[in-house]
């Protein structure tokens, strides 16, 4: 009778545990995917102004992908009088939430919230001329500023072949918090864009290689 | 895959579409305008005084001749960060001396750099009572910043 009543009580217990185990393999990562952006390389070649990179990776946890980015730029911009330019580093990290949740490959239609920072610096230098005041020449530097801001993100990545992906990010940047006690307010900052607005879009467009760590699935099953 | 090619197309052609868009015109980018307006001291009302002459030390331009003034806006210094007013007439010499902070920043290839004015002070003044309405200047003449309130 007693071994009755605990074989009865020890199945539900052993169930639960394979549910437990169940649950936590769907949240195995299946792989790691590392990716540069191609849109950086392409404006160093085509603008002097300009120069940077950007490198990406993101780890895989059910539909959810957990994502950074780290890059530099640096730009200049000249105008009539006036010649401002900025360095600096930056990184991102965010949760994507994965909507094909039926794909064998787990191509990947994204949304998801990031989180920026960068460090930079930048200078200018201003001649002006106004018909009250007369003439004015000033030099201004910044150092080690450092701003942070919110990114609402979407896009895709997709496989193309075995390892090799491509991908997009369109980046929604808003919520931007900077240093505005210095004589000189920044125009531009790597990673977030120029601040004129109170929010700016970006574009990014990733070739990636992912490593794949075990067999990938539909997230959801077929 | 059909599906995601479309999407891929259809958002891309969106960002192209914003990336274009024209950037704003290069009027009026400072905002080193701050409008005065005489006050009857007793009651308040708008109140018009005559000056022989209204300028600012630091420049040969003169804001005002002789003229019964009740309202006038003023170019702040913005090489500088504060502006020295004289009011003349035939009794008196009045000055009102205004300080602020001046911040430059680079707004485009197209329009340059701008100068932004903030915290706009009063140093001292030999009027009756003088208000300051709003510490931010504006960039044209409907700014309204500083109340001279005059007993005449």
């Amino acid at each position: 009778m007693l071994l009755v009543t605990i074989n009865s009580l020890a199945q539900p217990a052993a169930n639960i545990a394979d549910t437990t185990k169940t649950r936590k393999g769907k949240f195995l990562p299946t792989g790691v995917r590392a990716g540069i952006d191609v849109v950086g390389p392409i404006r160093n070649q085509l603008a002097d102004n300009f120069s940077g990179w950007e490198a990406t990776v993101d780890i895989d946890f059910n539909r959810y992908l957990l994502v950074a980015d780290y890059g530099y730029t640096s730009s200049q911009f000249s105008a009539e009088g006036s010649d401002y330019r900025n360095d600096g580093n930056y990184w991102r990290a965010g949760i994507d939430a994965n909507f094909l949740t039926r794909d064998k490959d787990r191509n990947v239609f994204f949304l998801g919230l990031h989180y920026g920072r960068s460090s930079y610096n930048e200078t200018m230098s201003i001649t002006t001329e106004d018909p009250i005041w007369g003439s004015f020449t000033q030099d201004y530097s910044n150092q080690g500023l450092n701003a942070r801001w919110l990114e609402l993100n979407g896009g895709l990545k997709v496989k193309i072949w075995r390892w090799l992906w491509l991908g997009y990010t369109a980046r929604y940047k808003f919520g931007l918090k900077q240093d505005e006690s210095k004589e000189m307010l920044s125009h531009e900052i790597p990673g977030y864009g120029r601040t004129n607005d109170p929010a700016t879009w970006g574009f990014n467009y990733y070739v990636f290689m992912r490593l794949p760590f075990r067999k990938t699935t539909p997230i959801l099953g077929r | 895959m059909r599906f995601l090619s479309r999407l891929v197309l259809g958002l891309f052609s969106s960002l192209l579409a914003i990336s274009c868009l024209e950037e704003p015109e290069c009027v009026r980018i400072n905002n080193n305008v701050a409008g005065i307006t005489f006050r009857n001291l007793i009651d308040g009302s708008n109140q018009a005084v005559l000056w022989d002459e209204i300028s600012m030390v630091g420049t040969d331009s003169i804001v005002s001749g002789r003229a019964s003034v009740t309202s006038f806006v003023l170019s702040l210094d913005y090489f500088n960060n504060q502006t020295t007013v004289k009011f003349r007439n035939q009794e008196l010499i009045d000055s009102l001396v205004l300080a602020y902070r001046v911040q430059a920043q680079f707004i485009s290839e197209e329009c340059g750099e701008r100068y932004f004015l903030s915290d706009l002070k009063l140093i001292t003044h030999t009027f009756d009572s003088v208000r300051i309405v709003s510490a931010v200047p504006g960039k044209d003449t409907k700014a309204k910043n500083i109340e001279i309130y005059v007993n005449e």
